[in-house]
């Protein structure tokens, strides 16, 4: 489910604004491609009050390891990671989902622990644009 | 003494609940910080027995605590919580402690990320503690009457709108033994409590008041715990002025070990500020 380009323009701002405003950082130090950890000095604290916000400001729901499921499809856990390390195949499928990360930093071997390292602003736009289309739908959390 | 903070469960309904803590004799007024605690252990009780004692919340974020300056003074704290939402993630709940129908904390939009309660205490011990709270009423003899030790920064420089001091854990403390049995951790009220007491002066001089002023009202926002504090370390506690507004002063809250451990932002008004 691609999110259009109008979708994440429409939506930063807000997204933006509850990122700043769980990291206790001005509005103007989030950007679309920061990354969420080592640019926004993000911790897991931080991710659970980013998605509790954006949930309240868009009246959505985020399942916890929401981007990893949709990222995995259809894979079977089991051939998207082993032993605590993505699969070459888990790993393509995560490339192709967080397409907004730059392909050089999907690189193995790609502990299952470092993917929240990936996460940019950007992502978690697109994580609230797949909530609204679903939750338009009547439907169950996004993929 | 202990630091089991809720002394009966009296009531709950879906997304709700109420509960008493009796103060202990002598104690006038409970300090903000300990009605936060008070309020934040009935909801961690709820979100406990709705996931079957497999979990327990941690303190994670506050958004919004707001408790007058000086605590009224009552024997009892009534204790009320809303639980806005429950999963295996965290709870999400805001509450409030009133002492003789008068506000001693307000709580908003708190979060407790939930974690695996047999880390912390044994789950059979808190499905049989929990079952005396919502029926008779906690026994003394499990714990003790409860306690809120205020632990005093040491150390403290003040230059300008700025304080700096140290905050040493205590290494040993009976508290420990409810907070918790399987790991001991330094209450996160207990430190916000000292980071509070560190800023008022400051507050209270950037307003042109006297150092030892009581404040009217203390509110405070965005407090986040990031890091468990083990008994015996040391923090580096901070406040910094952020701005004057009137007669309240705006700080910013920090502390650290080797890491950032807590941040919060405080408003502290007084009403003699000229």
């Amino acid at each position: 489910m691609q999110v259009t380009s109008d979708e994440v323009v429409t939506l930063f701002p807000r997204v933006a604004q509850s990122i700043a405003d769980a990291l206790g950082r001005d509005v103007s130090d989030v950007r679309l491609e920061s990354r969420l950890i080592d640019d926004l000095n993000a911790e897991s604290i931080d991710f659970l009050d980013i998605v509790f916000r954006l949930e309240r400001a868009f009246g959505v729901k985020i399942p916890r390891g929401q981007i990893v499921e949709s990222a995995r499809g259809d894979l079977p856990e089991s051939e998207f990671a082993v032993n605590g390390f993505v699969t070459d195949i888990g790993l393509d499928r995560l490339r192709r989902y967080l397409e907004e990360v730059p392909p050089e930093r999907f690189r193995s071997p790609f502990r299952t622990g470092d993917i929240p390292l990936l996460f940019t602003v950007e992502t978690f736009v697109k994580l609230v644009a797949r909530a609204l289309r679903m939750k338009s739908k009547g439907a169950g959390p996004a993929s | 003494m202990g630091f089991i903070l809720v002394d009966r469960i009296s009531g709950t309904s879906p997304g709700r609940a109420r509960g008493v803590l009796k103060l202990p004799a002598g104690v006038d007024g409970a300090p903000a910080c300990m009605a936060a605690e008070a309020v934040g252990q009935l909801a961690a009780w709820i979100a406990m027995e709705r996931s079957g004692f497999c979990l327990r919340p941690v303190a994670g974020v506050a958004g919004k605590v707001l408790a007058p300056g000086k605590p009224p003074a009552a024997p009892l704290l009534d204790l009320e919580v809303e639980i806005e939402s429950l999963d295996d993630r965290a709870v999400i709940y805001s509450g409030s402690a009133l002492a003789s129908g008068r506000e001693a904390v307000k709580l908003e939009a708190c979060l407790g990320p939930m974690l695996p309660i047999e880390k912390f205490d044994d789950p059979e011990r808190m499905r049989s503690l929990h079952a005396e709270l919502v029926s008779s009423g906690r026994s003394e003899g499990s714990s003790g009457p409860p306690e809120f030790p205020r632990i005093a920064p040491r150390r403290i420089e003040r230059e300008g709108g700025i304080a700096r001091a140290e905050l040493e854990a205590p290494r040993e403390a009976r508290f420990y033994a409810d907070h918790f049995p399987r790991r001991a951790v330094f209450p996160g009220t207990l430190l916000l409590d000292a980071m509070i007491r560190l800023a008022e002066p400051v507050a209270a001089a950037s307003l042109g008041l006297t150092e030892g002023s009581a404040p009217s009202s203390v509110s405070v926002s965005g407090a986040k715990m990031r890091a468990f504090v083990e008994p015996g370390a040391i923090l580096e506690l901070e406040a910094s002025l952020e701005r004057v507004d009137g007669s309240s002063a705006r700080l910013r809250l920090s502390a650290r070990a080797a890491r950032p451990v807590a941040t919060a932002g405080v408003e502290i008004a007084f009403e003699e500020a000229p």
